[in-house]
């Protein structure tokens, strides 16, 4: 019998480890990488293309190329400068700055669930994220970067140069490029906040005022849950939330043409959504409790105004239990997750 | 990313593979099967920029007459991308250049323009008479929201990873005609160049055709030329560039109205240069 177990483990160890060829599974230029979905979330749609492999490596070199100010005509900007883990992966800032400091016009989003977006942009002027990620370096007020010459410091960069070979087959490309990046923006996934671990059964993970406040977050009354649902705390869609009588911003009208879409803007996940201040499209709230009070108020009454913002009352208890609520929402295994941190620090 | 482009990088990555294939069996000093260049013909566009009757002055400024009014224009960026080329049959047949040869497919479809370069090279003709070249000024709609800049080569006048690329940073789609520089915006001219010209022309609904007749032939094994003079100053026909000197098409009905101009003007841009 022992020789049996003797044979079977050499046998296994012989097929494990053939001379000269390493195991795919520690290998991180082969290895698959794969984000990690909690079970109770749908997979996310990934794009099967040609020459793009998802490896780790490819992930790792996302993740560098992300955090990397390389990718801006000054060197000052990278796309982490203003979607940021500590603050749920959007700024902290109304308004980013980027080369040379200029001034965009709308507030960074977070890029938590990126994945699951149909559109990009708060406008959803970008189709997906391999359109998106062209927009910083065209943008004047962001990277200010042509592709072409960013692909140029990327080729002259050693480190750089030699991982693209290694991820891909080839050099930095518009490609590559756009895939290792993309790559790593699909990783990140967040589903372990207290109220995941409440919904999946534990009683505790949850305080006795967000349990009050997720009450009335689903009340028919105050109708959050009409845009704020489902796993990601969102509806695919855009809407006119009544921030404006006129809005500066013509919003998703910019887009379409449309003036039914004047004001309307994309409707944002609420994952992790008390470290992302300030809100709205434009920065214009600094907290949640202004936000409460803007839906408390109804909205300024834009023409496109959602229906569904009518205004309601809470007392200063339930404002403090819906705000427990929205705390609930914040998932620091994923904020903290080493492997979406900078690493160039 | 969309079914188009995947197909087309699937596409794309076969035609690597052939190509590669192809080299491997070529034996030097033999004579393979007939070659593209045997039994097809290129053809250069020769396209001189022209402001008016006077070539284009890059670095200067160029005087123009677009109403009433002579005014100087000093160009920094004048460039445009054509699209859905097709050669006119004699009899009124059109043979589109959508890729005459296997693996060849958009490579002949799309060209930008940019005044600094006037030679453009179209390959793997079909060898004949031919009474005229048609193409779109854009990017087609099957292709200029929907497929990933970034899936092009490198070198593909549509792809991302071109210095010259022209694509709207927060829409989907390219900008079909860039003119950018300066200009004297005075409403009595006075030569100064005081103002900043930014017209960025995009949108689906603003492909606009042009249609150019001229007999000519394409030889097999050869390489002829045909010249076309582009008169940049014809897209801003009728505009008081006093007044209208700025457009991003979509940025207010002013903006749209300026574009929907240059757009309309796009066909009498070019003409056969005899």
């Amino acid at each position: 019998m022992k020789l049996l177990v003797g044979l079977v483990v050499f046998l296994a160890l012989l097929g494990a480890c053939q001379p000269g060829e390493e195991n795919p599974g520690t290998n991180p230029y082969t290895q698959k990488a794969k984000p990690e979905v909690p079970t109770d979330f749908p997979p996310p749609p990934l794009e099967q293309e040609a020459n793009n492999p998802r490896s780790q490596a490819q992930v790792e070199l996302g993740r560098e190329l992300f955090y990397d100010p390389i990718l801006s005509r000054d060197s000052s900007t990278s796309c982490g400068s203003c979607h940021m883990p500590s603050k749920g992966f959007a700024d902290s800032e109304a308004i980013s700055p980027g080369f040379q400091g200029r001034k965009g016009f709308r507030n960074a989003p977070t890029l938590t669930n990126v994945v699951y977006r149909e559109n990009m942009l708060l406008d959803g002027g970008s189709a997906d994220l391999f359109f998106q990620a062209i927009v910083p370096f065209e943008d004047s007020n962001e990277f200010n970067l042509p592709i072409a010459e960013a692909l140029e410091r990327l080729r002259q960069n050693t480190h750089y140069a030699e991982e693209f070979e290694k991820v891909f087959g080839q050099g930095p490309s518009s490609f590559t490029l756009t895939r290792a990046l993309v790559a790593f923006e699909e990783m990140l996934i967040s589903g372990n906040a207290p109220l995941d671990r409440f919904r999946r059964g534990d009683s505790a993970a949850l305080s006795a005022s967000a349990v009050r406040g997720k009450a009335l977050f689903e009340s028919d009354s105050l109708a959050c849950k009409q845009c704020h649902s489902g796993f990601n705390f969102r509806k695919e869609g855009f809407e006119n939330n009544g921030l404006y009588r006129n809005y500066e911003d013509p919003g998703r009208y910019r887009i379409t043409l449309q003036e039914k879409d004047r004001g309307k803007f994309i409707v944002p996940t609420l994952r992790n959504v008390a470290e992302t201040a300030p809100y709205m499209h434009d920065g214009s709230l600094p907290s949640l409790r202004a936000v409460i009070d803007h839906y408390e108020a109804g909205g300024k009454g834009h023409p496109n105004q959602s229906t569904l913002i009518g205004g309601f009352s809470l007392s200063p208890r339930e404002t403090e239990d819906l705000l427990a609520f929205l705390r609930s929402l914040t998932d620091h295994e994923f904020l903290n997750n080493p492997q979406f941190q900078n690493p160039h620090q | 990313m969309n079914k188009f482009a995947s197909i087309f990088l699937l596409l794309l990555s076969g035609l690597f593979t052939l190509t590669s294939c192809d080299d491997e069996d070529d034996v030097e000093g033999e004579d393979p099967n007939p070659s593209a260049d045997e039994t097809t013909g290129n053809l250069v566009l020769k396209m001189e920029p022209f402001v008016g009757e006077k070539a284009l002055q890059s670095g200067s400024a160029n005087t123009l007459k677009t109403t009433a009014q002579e005014r100087r224009v000093l160009f920094s960026e004048a460039k445009f991308y054509l699209s859905d080329f097709s050669l006119e049959k004699p009899g009124g047949g059109n043979w589109p250049l959508d890729g005459g040869t296997p693996g060849n497919a958009f490579d002949d479809q799309y060209l930008l323009y940019q005044y600094e370069t006037s030679e453009y090279l179209l390959e793997d003709l079909e060898p004949g008479s031919y009474e005229g070249i048609n193409f779109t000024i854009g990017v087609d709609s099957a292709v200029n929201t929907k497929v990933d800049p970034s899936s092009w080569p490198g070198d593909h006048a549509l792809s991302s990873a071109r210095l010259h690329f022209g694509y709207w940073a927060w829409n989907n789609g390219y900008k079909f005609v860039v003119l950018e520089g300066q200009l004297d915006t005075t409403d009595t001219p006075d030569g100064t160049l005081e103002g900043n010209m930014v017209m960025h022309l995009g949108l689906d609904e603003l492909l606009r055709d042009a249609n150019l007749s001229q007999n000519f032939q394409i030889e097999a094994g050869k390489t002829d030329t045909l010249a076309i003079k582009v008169d940049v100053a014809q897209f801003l026909k009728g505009l008081d560039l006093a007044k209208r000197h700025e457009t991003h098409t979509i940025n207010g009905s002013e903006a749209k109205t300026i574009a929907t101009q240059i757009a309309d003007n796009g066909p009498d841009v070019f003409s056969i240069m005899q």
